[in-house]
């Protein structure tokens, strides 16, 4: 449950990094800040302003939604996130038509958020059948969810109704009851935030609240507004806000900051003095709480806890201060006059600082808390004790993705070129996906078997997959991110003697014994000659088919490394247009080592042509010489018979 | 870019021999050097390449030369293939 909660609190870091700026953007384009200005077009920049921040911190809800979606989701999903957008618009509006009084606030983005996230790691993948596959898979997910939340939302509009009631009498008992009154509204103002029932109470005290006829005999109501109209009795209700926003928040940040792990510090400093000094500026702790309120519940517990004591302490020492929008410094100075003993925030506030820093820190500590900054990064060990490249590690996590997932891998092997797959079923491989992350071209040998063409570069891959099998492919933190396709590396073409077979059984001969000059002289590059004893070609390496003559008598092949050769079958051959010659490639079919590519009825073709001498030549390493390891007799299979020499 | 269209008069078409040759003597020059058809084209510095077009006779194809050294590649790659009979 806990790890879960986590999980949620980290997917709220995504949005949560919006807030300060749009904390700033309201504040600074409030009708007291920017709009107060005479000048037409200063109220014009300070209206659009404040709207642009308010599209922001009055659609929370929404954000949240998004953000937890997508945050649980296991491949960090768009799709998810789609989901969390509609189960959070279903969630509104089905409320909406139960009770029009209904409000979830940032409560509902988070159930929805959950339930879209949830339904997308069961559903993303679901199939249907033919007719009705386009509907299959990530599309299945909205739809599912919006169904799901409409259920959701009926039910919570019925309960909800009674709790928002019974809130309500806790506000309107709150109002009479002094000090304890002012601190219990200060508690449940906290402790409601992350179900959205704070503005219950708030509308209640805040804006509902005893009667003040101003100078001007209009009555005000509410504490907020009789404060603003200069009522002697009003502002108890805010000024304990002033040093928990201000002091305590910021304190608890740099609490955070000092418990984070000292190579995460740099990482996580920025975002904590950006939050910070939005709560002390502004009075916007959204950014603050949200960080730490579902990593660890305890913590925002015993925030709640002491909002309300600041409360209760403010109103027994008499300290009277208001608020138009929320308790941080610019309010602050703007309201200095209307405030009784405004010079009690300094004692207060530095008092409340130290508090929480203490409590913060300690609890952090003690408990162990994942506060942002001392997460257990299971993708940083990953990378850091295997010591593979973040790149490498994320094309590791898709290539065992694209090929099934974890759950369809039985085993991975590697030659020197080719990942050797064995599958539970290969149908299940996306060669688009594969190619997208660099391979080269995905072979599939049967049911079981899959050969991916990577390049020399395989046996770093393998290792790293092999790592992250073990570890259950844990979703590394740039999953998102596309791999870059290495550029490939104009790598020299070369083969080891090891990775070249005989291609036909029969003798190995040189190639200056071939009766023919265009092969004798290595005019088409060094090579060896082949007398066939046997009227199967098949492939001396992994590679490709590059070239098919018309006349079926010649095939070229490259391998994985870039090495062409050209089995050029008897001589004079092409004459025969084809006859004696029978194909078992195409043009641009991947091959393994041992593949039959052609077949030659040697008999029926010898009297026709001058010689069924073979010359097999390295087109590609024109200038360099190829040593026969192996003369006379060899089945075709045999490696080692030559090697290429500089 | 220079470029010529040419036509295949070589019996055999440009198979083996008269690619080895283009090979040869192309792979000096700096220029990329391609033959054209409709549907393809091939790298006249790799053999492989060459053979792949299967130009028969009678075909039609483009010499492209295009590169610093573009005028020597050209004029050579040219000779050779009117002056072996390869093409014209």
């Amino acid at each position: 449950m806990l790890a879960f909660l986590q999980k949620i609190g980290k997917s709220l870091m995504f949005p949560i990094a919006t807030l300060p700026a749009a904390a700033l953007l309201v504040r600074l384009g409030a009708t007291d800040m920017l709009g107060s200005f005479d000048a037409e077009w200063i109220k014009v920049v300070a209206s659009i302003m404040a709207a642009a921040g308010d599209a922001i911190l009055g659609n929370l809800p929404l954000i949240f939604a998004i953000g937890i979606a997508m945050g649980l989701a296991i491949d960090v999903s768009g799709g998810a996130a789609l989901a969390g957008a509609i189960a959070q618009l279903v969630l509104v509006s089905v409320l909406g038509s139960i009770n029009d009084k209904l409000d979830m606030g940032v409560f509902g983005g988070v159930i929805s958020g959950i339930t879209a996230g949830l339904l997308y790691n069961k559903f993303h993948t679901v199939k249907f059948p033919e007719w009705l596959s386009f509907f299959g898979g990530r599309r299945f997910v909205p739809i599912i969810t919006s169904v799901s939340m409409a259920i959701i939302a009926g039910l919570l509009g019925v309960v909800w109704g009674p709790i928002q009631d019974g809130i309500d009498w806790i506000a309107n008992w709150i109002i009479g009851a002094g000090a304890l009154g002012v601190g219990t509204y200060g508690f449940f103002n906290r402790l409601l935030i992350p179900v959205g029932l704070h503005h219950v109470v708030n509308t209640v005290v805040w804006f509902n609240f005893g009667e003040f006829t101003n100078a001007a005999g209009e009555i005000v109501r509410g504490d907020i507004s009789r404060f603003l109209a200069k009522d002697p009795t009003a502002g108890y209700f805010q000024a304990g806000f002033f040093p928990i926003m201000m002091f305590g928040l910021p304190a608890a940040c740099l609490a955070m900051f000092m418990a984070a792990k000292k190579e995460k510090r740099a990482i996580v400093g920025g975002m904590f003095l950006s939050i910070a000094l939005t709560a002390f500026l502004t009075g916007v702790t959204e950014p603050i709480e949200f960080t730490f309120m579902f990593l660890s519940p305890v913590l925002y517990v015993v925030h709640a806890v002491l909002t309300g004591l600041s409360l209760a302490v403010a109103y027994l020492v008499g300290f009277r201060d208001g608020f138009g929008f929320s308790a941080g410094l610019i309010d602050y100075v703007l309201n200095w006059n209307i405030a009784s003993r405004p010079w009690l925030l300094l004692p207060l506030g530095l008092a409340f600082g130290a508090v929480y820093y203490v409590i913060f820190y300690f609890l952090i500590k003690k408990l162990d808390l994942k506060t942002p900054g001392r997460e257990d990064d299971d993708e940083d060990e990953l990378s850091t004790d295997s010591a593979v490249s973040n790149d490498l590690d994320l094309r590791a996590y898709k290539t065992i993705e694209a090929l099934g997932g974890q759950n369809n891998i039985q085993q991975v092997d590697y030659c020197t070129t080719r990942l050797r797959m064995t599958l539970s079923d290969s149908e299940q491989v996306d060669d688009k996906v594969l190619k997208q992350t660099g391979a080269r071209g995905v072979m599939r040998i049967n049911k079981q078997n899959v050969q991916v063409i990577i390049g020399t570069s395989v046996e770093f891959l393998a290792e790293a997959m092999k790592d992250r099998l073990k570890k259950g492919n844990p979703v590394p933190a740039n999953a998102d991110a596309a791999v870059e396709t290495p550029v490939a590396p104009v790598e020299e073409a070369v083969i080891s003697s090891n990775d070249f077979e005989m291609p036909i059984t029969g003798d190995v001969i040189p190639l200056s014994e071939v009766p023919d000059q265009a092969f004798s002289t290595e005019m088409m590059g060094p090579g060896f000659g082949i007398q066939p004893k046997d009227g199967v070609v098949r492939a001396p390496f992994d590679g490709q088919v590059v070239m098919i003559f018309p006349s079926k008598h010649a095939i070229g092949l490259k391998s994985d490394t870039g090495v062409e050769v050209l089995i050029h079958v008897g001589l004079d051959t092409v004459k025969l247009d084809g006859k004696g010659f029978e194909l078992h490639v195409t043009d641009g079919q991947l091959i393994q080592r041992g593949d039959a590519l052609l077949t030659v009825d040697f008999n029926a073709i010898e009297p026709l042509v001058p010689s069924i001498i073979t010359p097999v030549v390295f087109t590609s390493a024109i200038g360099k010489k190829v040593v026969l390891q192996k003369t006379g007799f060899q089945e075709a299979g045999t490696p080692n018979i030559v090697s290429i020499e500089d | 870019m220079k470029s010529q269209q040419f036509k295949v008069v070589d019996a055999q078409g440009i198979h083996a021999r008269p690619a080895s040759q283009l090979v040869s003597n192309s792979t000096a020059f700096a220029s990329t050097i391609a033959l054209v058809t409709d549907n393809k084209e091939a790298n006249v510095k790799s053999i492989l390449s060459v053979m792949s077009l299967a130009l028969r006779q009678g075909d039609d194809f483009t010499l492209r030369v295009e590169g610093a050294d573009e005028e020597q590649a050209f004029t050579a790659i040219s000779t050779i293939l009117v002056e072996m009979g390869i093409a014209q």
